[in-house]
């Protein structure tokens, strides 16, 4: 999401009930080599439902309606 | 949530009124913070009679971290090294206006920590100038 720090993506999500990551995960040199100050990862698992992924899809727009992009 | 990323906050990690790089300059510092990558430079210079006569900020980071360097810098305009010494994280939550975490703790106050460095000299900042 351009324009939109990872830790601050994770913490409106955060307030949404999702945990994602954000920041090097503990891979900085990677980072460092593609310059990326931080990412943000979302990971899925055997328990997640359709209606989280739906939230995390709906929360990620509200992400972009708080930064007005 | 809307709450936390306040409009202040939003417009001057949008469009920050003090970000630049000032040369000659007074003062310099940087530092960053290696948990999350961001990184702040401040640039300071000192009026005649010993005052902050300009001050700018440089750097990434995120929207908690860059609009905290914006506010702190527009804060010490007018103010003496003394007074710029004695400015501790209270005075950055009041700018803010939201409650932080610890982790966003960090982020809000890292403009403060390499201000203080910069104004008492030091080689490094630490995190004792802002507790």
């Amino acid at each position: 999401m351009k324009g939109i720090h990872p830790h601050d993506i994770s913490q409106i999500l955060d307030a949404e009930g999702i945990a994602i990551r954000a920041g090097h995960h503990c891979a900085m040199p990677l980072h460092e080599k593609f310059n990326l100050p931080a990412t943000a990862r979302a990971s899925f698992y055997l328990y997640n439902t359709r209606e989280e992924v739906d939230l995390l899809v709906k929360s990620l727009y509200s992400v972009l309606e708080i930064f007005g992009i | 949530m809307d709450d936390f990323y306040r409009e202040i906050i939003i417009d001057r990690y949008k469009n920050p009124l003090n970000q630049g790089t000032l040369d000659p300059h007074d003062i310099s510092f940087e530092d960053d913070n290696p948990l999350c990558g961001d990184h702040i430079r401040i640039d300071i210079r000192v009026g005649e009679d010993g005052r902050v006569n300009e001050a700018v900020f440089d750097g990434h980071g995120c929207a908690i971290s860059l609009a905290s360097a914006d506010l702190l810098m527009e804060s010490i305009h007018g103010k003496t090294m003394d007074e710029v010494k004695a400015m501790h994280k209270e005075d950055i939550l009041e700018m803010l206006g939201i409650e932080l975490g610890p982790v966003r703790l960090k982020c809000a106050l890292l403009s403060l920590k390499v201000l203080k460095a910069g104004v008492y000299g030091l080689g490094e900042a630490s995190d004792e100038l802002v507790e």
